[in-house]
């Protein structure tokens, strides 16, 4: 990590130039596969990438969804980078078009959205729950039942409570593609469990006779995160 | 949420492996028109004096088409390289726009041409357009799979355009061999023989790689 110069620079030290050289000289050390000269990479730039992201979107929970895409687009990206050109412009390209993605996906949010209810996933009883036993066996059915990719999409993000990002990396996807299952698990669920709720309840807490769980909060329609 | 994203960072450290970068991008174009001008030989040499190398300064249109051939050619495959390096949408868009003007000259050089001469968009007998497109499209391959591997190696936003102009840009490889091997000088011909080449590669070429770019990219 010496070798790299990781913590040698100080704020005083870092002019724009100092800085961008250092990066650059840590992204070729990445791509060599040194991971703890990347993780100090990643950190560096997070910063970075927030500022430029945040002064484009307010809303925190969209901006951290866009500032993870971008980390990840320039993970899975890194090979396109030369070491040989400046690491500034490559890392802001890929972060504007993180960024345009995001306005893109809002634009079309309204054909996208599903009637889904996330509070209402999880017994009552068992809110907070990390896994699919938590969920209303109606619930636990139709997930069951989704092909092999929209089931592992919606569990990643919905039951483990993952970020897209972060599904995205273990599902070994790119997030657009992960974001596309989970919508298209949302909508067969949402079809699927029509009819599976009376006033409020699920079906089968009715006929084992257990209380009906009521709603935190009001009927929200619920889209693909991120 | 800061939290989640220190995690997401530590999982893209545990996720990292060893990349070779992708090569310069001078290189990457000089490769793909290497190829093609190795293309060119394969199929010009043969001929003892490949008749459409005669009729480029004899006929004003024939030369346009071949300007625009060349310049769709190499601006087009520089674009759609381009595309697939952050940080070079200025030499994407610029690449993409003069490729397509260049295809869009030529056309319309033909299309005057056929005016003023009274023709029509009608084939030429004997099914000299055909064998001529589908020498083209032949010839397009090798130079479409070399392109598209650019374009697969790097990260493309717009996945869609990159794979047409990647295509049209191969197709326009295939078309320009063929045109200078042909010595048809029907505008027509040129249209429906040459032209056609860059059109359909891409039209056939891009939506099964812009799919493909768009799953594993966007």
């Amino acid at each position: 990590l010496a070798g790299y110069g990781t913590g040698q620079l100080t704020a005083v030290d870092r002019t724009r130039g100092e800085f961008e050289a250092q990066l650059s000289l840590w992204m070729k050390a990445a791509q060599a596969g040194d991971a703890e000269v990347y993780r100090e990479l990643l950190t560096a730039i997070q910063p970075k990438i927030r500022a430029v992201v945040r002064s484009k979107i307010r809303e925190e929970a969209a901006a951290e969804d866009v500032i993870q895409n971008a980390l990840l687009s320039i993970h899975r990206g890194r090979r396109t980078y030369r070491s040989e050109r400046p690491f500034g412009p490559w890392m802001r390209a890929i972060v504007r078009n993180s960024i345009i993605d995001h306005f893109r996906d809002r634009k079309r949010k309204g054909d996208r959205e599903v009637e889904l209810i996330p509070e209402e996933w999880a017994d009552e009883s068992e809110r907070g729950g990390e896994n699919a036993e938590a969920l209303a066996p109606e619930l636990r059915a139709a997930l069951a039942s989704l092909p092999e990719k929209q089931r592992e999409a919606v569990t990643l993000i919905q039951v483990e409570g993952l970020s897209v990002a972060e599904a995205a990396l273990k599902a070994n996807v790119s997030a657009g593609a992960l974001k596309v299952r989970a919508h298209r698990g949302y909508r067969a669920l949402a079809k699927l469990l029509k009819g599976a709720r009376i006033d409020g309840e699920w079906k089968s807490s009715e006929a084992s006779g257990r209380a009906p769980s009521t709603p935190s909060t009001p009927s929200t329609s619920h889209s693909t995160k991120g | 949420v800061t939290h989640s994203t220190d995690h997401l960072i530590s999982g893209l450290v545990e996720d990292l492996g060893p990349v070779r970068p992708v090569w310069p991008m001078r290189i990457a174009v000089v490769a793909v028109l290497g190829v093609a001008a190795l293309v060119a030989v394969c199929v010009l040499v043969p001929q003892s004096a490949p008749i459409g190398v005669k009729r480029v300064f004899q006929d004003e249109v024939y030369l346009v088409t071949c300007l625009g051939f060349f310049v769709l050619a190499v601006s087009g495959t520089i674009g759609s390289i381009a595309s697939g390096r952050p940080g070079s949408e200025r030499l994407e868009n610029r690449g993409q726009v003069l490729g397509f003007i260049g295809l869009g000259v030529a056309a319309a050089a033909c299309g005057m041409s056929m005016i003023n001469l009274g023709l029509t968009l009608s084939s030429s007998p004997a099914g000299l357009d055909g064998m001529c497109l589908r020498s083209a499209l032949e010839i397009s391959v090798l130079p479409a799979l070399v392109v598209g591997g650019f374009v697969a190696r790097g990260w493309t936003h717009s996945p869609f355009r990159a794979g047409l102009a990647a295509f049209v840009s191969a197709g326009a490889i295939g078309g320009g061999v063929i045109h200078m091997s042909c010595g048809n000088l029907q505008p027509q011909h040129l249209l429906l023989g040459h032209l056609a080449a860059p059109v359909l590669t891409g039209l056939v070429g891009f939506i099964p790689l812009g799919v493909w770019l768009r799953r594993s990219h966007a």
